[in-house]
């Protein structure tokens, strides 16, 4: 190992360094103390003085917290907020499509959820069986027959209270249609204008099937000349 | 000339002034030295630049005084290939003021010598191909490790070694055929 080597060890620190303007071969005096030199200048380059601070870094050295952790901050926690609403919302949209929430705040979330998005939630939860005081009516309508359809009619609250029901116009509606109906028993004489109503749009029942209309009407024609000829 | 130890990079990490101070004044001359050795035009405003990074950064910081050294040249070499990038677009159309540079507080004969010493450096490092160049200034100037150079230059240990062999070797060629007067 040659003086030179020494230095550059002692200079650099390395020996990677010196072994690498060692090779390859072996390079004359000159050479070396040629490298050396280098090597001795290019780490004096380091070695000055450190430059004056700019007043940005100067204040960043008194200890001012800079504009830009400032700012990262702030956009943490924004990014925070935007996701906790974001769940709130979610969340509150999965309670009212599953009707979980009070009934003003179902309301409320449906109405957002019904006018912003292309999704629908009932604000109210679709009664199963309502309790119902009993409507008044005018006079009970006579039920002749039972419905032969095979799904029976609900048991209506009236029949709780003791006052028959109404018996369905047409033997072969559905339950949906039953529920319409009720919904219209809670006006007063709802039985008769839904009679009224539906009476005309209903095909014209068969005697044969037993379902007529639970409201008295007219005398058949073939009824007045059977009693005619009585 | 204060020391850069764990513990003065642990009270930096605090927020410590005289640390942060400290952490400055050690670092700072190396990052200048690599700037000027790269040809960074405007070195001491890049050198602030550098140091205006790190500091929010400091609470980041793994590894003590190896670690904070590490980053600190990472920072440096990328702000090096901004300013690259930079003078590529756009070159310099603004012509040098001396008058109106009030930065410089050394006096002439050791701006000189500086100067000069940098101009000879500059013109071995020019003969050099930019990684083996880049090797070179991390290792001698900033006095990083093989590996620390890898991992800034995003290369494996072996190849910075082979890069700084091959550098070196081209370095006596070039002095020993006298292309640079030292």
């Amino acid at each position: 190992m040659s003086p030179g080597d020494d230095d550059l060890y002692e200079m650099s620190g390395v020996d990677e360094i010196g072994a690498a303007a060692d090779a390859p071969g072996a390079p004359a005096p000159g050479e070396t103390a040629a490298v050396t030199r280098f090597l001795t200048d290019m780490r004096a380059l380091g070695e000055a003085p450190a430059p004056t601070p700019t007043p940005e870094l100067a204040a960043l050295l008194d200890g001012a917290v800079p504009l830009d952790a400032v700012r990262r901050h702030l956009r943490r926690a924004l990014v925070r907020a935007v996701l906790v609403a974001a769940a709130i919302i979610v969340a509150m949209t999965v309670a009212a499509a599953n009707h979980s929430l009070p009934q003003p705040a179902q309301r409320m979330v449906s109405n957002v959820v019904n006018e912003l998005t292309p999704f629908h939630i009932d604000p109210v939860l679709p009664a199963a069986d309502p309790v119902l005081p009993p409507a008044p009516t005018r006079r009970p309508a006579p039920s002749p027959k039972p419905p032969t359809s095979p799904a029976a009619p609900r048991t209506s609250p009236r029949n709780s209270v003791g006052v028959p029901a109404p018996a369905p116009v047409g033997g072969d509606r559905s339950s949906s249609d039953d529920r319409t109906s009720g919904g219209d028993d809670r006006t007063p004489g709802g039985d008769d204008r839904t009679s009224g109503v539906d009476a005309p749009n209903q095909p014209p029942p068969s005697a044969d099937d037993g379902s007529y209309p639970s409201t008295p009407s007219a005398p058949r024609e073939s009824d007045r000349r059977e009693a005619g000829d009585d | 000339m204060p020391e850069l130890t764990d513990s003065v990079v642990a009270s930096a990490q605090r927020g410590e002034r005289e640390a942060l101070r400290i952490v400055y004044e050690v670092l700072a001359p190396s990052v200048h030295g690599y700037l000027r050795a790269k040809g960074v035009a405007d070195a001491e405003a890049v050198t602030s630049d550098v140091f205006v990074a790190l500091l929010p950064q400091l609470d980041r910081v793994t590894g003590g005084a190896s670690g904070l050294r590490k980053l600190t040249f990472a920072i440096a070499h990328a702000r090096m290939v901004d300013d690259y990038r930079n003078r590529a677009r756009t070159p310099a159309s603004v012509s040098y003021q001396a008058d109106e540079d009030t930065r410089t507080v050394t006096s002439a004969e050791e701006d000189a010598g500086a100067n000069l010493a940098t101009a000879r450096v500059r013109a071995v490092l020019d003969l050099l191909p930019e990684d083996q160049c880049e090797v070179l200034t991390l290792r001698v100037i900033a006095d990083l490790t093989v590996e620390q150079v890898a991992a800034i230059m995003g290369r494996s240990p072996g190849a910075v070694k082979q890069l700084q062999r091959r550098g070196m070797v081209t370095v006596r060629k070039a002095l020993a055929e006298r292309q640079v007067t030292l």
